[in-house]
């Protein structure tokens, strides 16, 4: 049995590396955007490939190629699974609705008129989010028709930037309030010059226009509940809220102790990984009313940070385990397993 | 059994609507653009839409949705393995390469270095593409090193509008000379107003970029042979060229007599469609030293007398069925018979 691995400096391929070497695992190294990949893949049994939406390349091309080797027999990680609704709410929308998951209800329109005519039927505040963007960027509180009326105009006029740079630096901003630390003030300074300057990924991005999102606010969540679920594992992380907002992804404030965290909603993250047939998903669930509530999922995370600093998992009866975890171990460790099943 | 059918005048749903009717299938007709879609879709089992590339909201969602309502057990027309490489070159390069099908040899590449370091290395001429567009429109031949490293340029800097309106009006010249008749005359007073006004799928459409893809230029055809697989039935036009061009595609002049259609080439698009665990596939093949080579494919096609003047089909042993043809019949057929297949205690019923 061998894999090939994407290797890319900073990402999952990192730790699966590592592991490969640790465990005596048949690798190669590949870079998925050559011309004849597929045919470089032709003595593996597995590719494991860490894209993610910052990488305007894998946008072109991950989820072709994964259902290409697919049809080949070659086991993918992420598969298809697990990564074709990856930073795509709205196709989020259509699948949790479908598989009748907790979803907080969402609605997506193609039309101005459509759009507009909603608006005067339904209640404010709403939250407004673009299809694709991690870290709450491109996520915002609509409180009025009014404001709703613009987003709409936008939407099927010009459209929006997927990279929000105002607000990008403004969380540049709150990073350094939060730290205070000499890299946040870097972080402010790299961030006036991305004003003028653009990275590659803007470059190369699309607009985003010719739809409009929005989800229900709910109200009274000063943090949300990040569940990740791995095989049959599932971790947690609490996320408080930035002071005077109302999103928690992103704000890197975390607490993990597992008392925090209702059985009720473990259960449900592992019920819904399960209809899903994912190999990797995290969750954010916040709360309405005493029931958990989905606001998205993602097959992947930031690799340090809060998913290095989880102090232990539940297994699938809910039972705790404590220890220290490296997730990206159980990720090639699920996916060898299931190749030397195969 | 109930089915939902996607209506949208001129598409493959006037037929599939006619065909409920005509064989007593209960149906309704919807919407796939409302935002409850997914709830409207709870009493039936199966949903027929024929999207295309020409609709720009369809592209936003149409495989998310086929995909999430698979999850949740309603058979889709087109299904995921029929529709997810339509329009897209990219994935067609992909997914033909990987199930070792005969696809005329193409690359892609991400970056420009790559792209121009290739060039450096290959011969000449190439075919350049976009990965979508219908009919021949963003297609050409490049004969140099030298246009080759002024289009990997613009892949990688302002990228490339999804129509192009020149070799659009070109187009529709080209159909003045060939029919010339009014609705020809019309169709080119029609190419220079879009020249200023774009249509709204170039509004919508973001421009092409960040990618380059090329095909191999296989000389001495002088027409394509489009292979449609509908299930166990394959169907068959030859297209010519348009005079001083590489394309077939579009042109419009063709022939359907079966016996221009080598059985080879059939047998691989039967082949072929199988891999692809296809529902409804159209090939464009060519000929390279002696083989049928795949150049691209696609789910849909136009419906009307194009296909309709078919003499007849070919099933899956190749033999020759001489009757009229109906494509969106044959889908709505195959469709409507799985579906019976699946929810047997409904089909007793029925």
């Amino acid at each position: 049995m061998k894999i090939a691995i994407h290797d890319n400096a900073g990402s999952f391929s990192d730790r699966w590396i590592s592991y490969c070497l640790e465990n005596k695992i048949d690798f190669k190294k590949v870079n998925c955007y050559d011309s004849d990949i597929i045919n470089i893949l032709d003595d593996c049994d597995g590719l494991m490939w860490n894209w993610n939406q910052i990488d305007y390349k894998a946008m072109l091309c991950a989820r072709q190629l994964t259902k290409s080797l697919e049809h080949k027999g070659i086991k993918v990680f992420p598969d298809t699974n697990t990564s074709w609704h990856f930073d795509d709410k709205v196709g989020q929308k259509y699948l949790l609705e479908a598989i009748a998951a907790p979803l907080a209800k969402s609605y997506v329109f193609y039309s101005a008129e459509e759009a507009l005519n909603w608006i005067k039927k339904t209640s404010f505040p709403k939250v407004f989010k673009l299809r694709g963007g991690a870290g709450s960027i491109n996520v915002s509180l609509i409180k009025t028709q009014r404001a709703a009326r613009q987003i709409i105009k936008k939407a099927f006029h010009e459209g929006f930037l997927p990279v929000n740079r105002a607000a990008d630096l403004k969380h540049r901003f709150w990073v350094f309030r939060r730290d205070k630390s000499w890299n946040s003030v870097k972080k402010i300074i790299g961030g006036f010059g991305r004003l003028f300057f653009p990275t590659e990924f803007e470059r190369f991005a699309h607009k985003q226009k010719g739809y409009v999102y929005f989800q229900d606010f709910i109200p009274n969540n000063d943090y949300d509940t990040r569940l990740v679920v791995i095989g049959n594992r599932c971790f947690g992380c609490r996320r408080y809220c930035r002071k005077n907002d109302f999103r928690a992804s992103g704000s890197g404030l975390c607490k993990f102790e597992p008392e925090l965290f209702d059985k009720n909603c473990i259960q449900s993250a592992f019920e819904i990984a399960e209809k899903l047939e994912t190999r990797s998903v995290a969750f954010d669930f916040v709360m309405l009313e005493k029931t958990p509530k989905i606001v998205e999922i993602s097959y992947c995370f930031p690799m340090e940070g809060a998913s290095d600093c989880c102090v232990g998992y539940w297994d699938r009866d809910l039972n705790w385990y404590d220890s220290s975890l490296n997730l990206q171990y159980f990720m090639i460790e699920d996916f060898i397993n299931d190749l030397k099943r195969k | 059994m109930k089915i939902a059918i996607h209506d949208s005048p001129g598409s493959f749903s006037d037929r599939w609507i006619a065909y409920c009717q005509e064989n007593k299938i209960n149906f309704k007709k919807i919407n796939c653009y409302d935002t409850d879609i997914i709830s409207q879709l709870d009493d039936v089992d199966g949903l027929m839409w024929n999207w295309n590339q020409e609709d720009y909201k369809a592209a936003l969602f149409a495989r998310q949705l086929t995909k999430s309502l698979e999850k949740k057990g309603i058979k889709v027309f087109p299904d995921t393995n029929t529709s997810w490489h339509f329009d897209d070159k990219v994935g067609q390069k992909y997914l033909l390469e990987a199930i070792g099908a005969p696809l005329v040899k193409s690359y892609v590449f991400y970056t420009a270095k790559e792209a121009l370091d290739w060039v450096e290395r290959t011969t000449f001429p190439k075919v350049f593409k976009l990965r979508g567009g219908a009919g021949s429109i963003n297609v050409s031949l490049v004969k140099t090193k030298k246009k080759a490293r002024h289009l990997i340029k613009k892949a990688f800097k302002e990228g490339f509008l999804p129509v192009n309106r020149i070799s659009s009006l070109k187009d529709r010249f080209w159909k003045l000379e060939r029919d010339k008749n009014l609705d020809a005359a019309k169709g080119i007073i029609k190419g220079f107003g879009r020249l200023f006004i774009p249509k709204e799928i170039e509004r919508f459409s973001p421009n092409q970029k960040g990618y380059i893809y090329f095909q191999d230029f296989i000389e001495g055809n002088n027409f394509d042979t489009r292979l449609i697989v509908i299930g166990d039935r394959c169907i068959a036009v030859r297209r010519y060229c348009r005079r001083d061009d590489f394309r077939a595609s579009g042109s419009g002049i063709k022939e359907y007599d079966p016996k221009l259609f080598d059985k080879r080439n059939i047998k691989v698009a039967f082949e072929t469609a199988k891999k692809l665990r296809s529902k409804s596939v159209a090939f464009d093949f060519i000929w390279q030293d002696n083989e049928p080579k795949i150049v691209e494919m696609s789910y849909t096609f136009i419906m009307g007398s194009f296909y309709d003047d078919c003499p007849g089909f070919w099933d899956n042993n190749l033999i020759w069925h001489n009757t009229p043809v109906n494509p969106q019949y044959f889908i709505a057929e195959d469709f409507i018979r799985e579906l019976n297949e699946n929810i047997p205690e409904l089909s007793q019923s029925n």
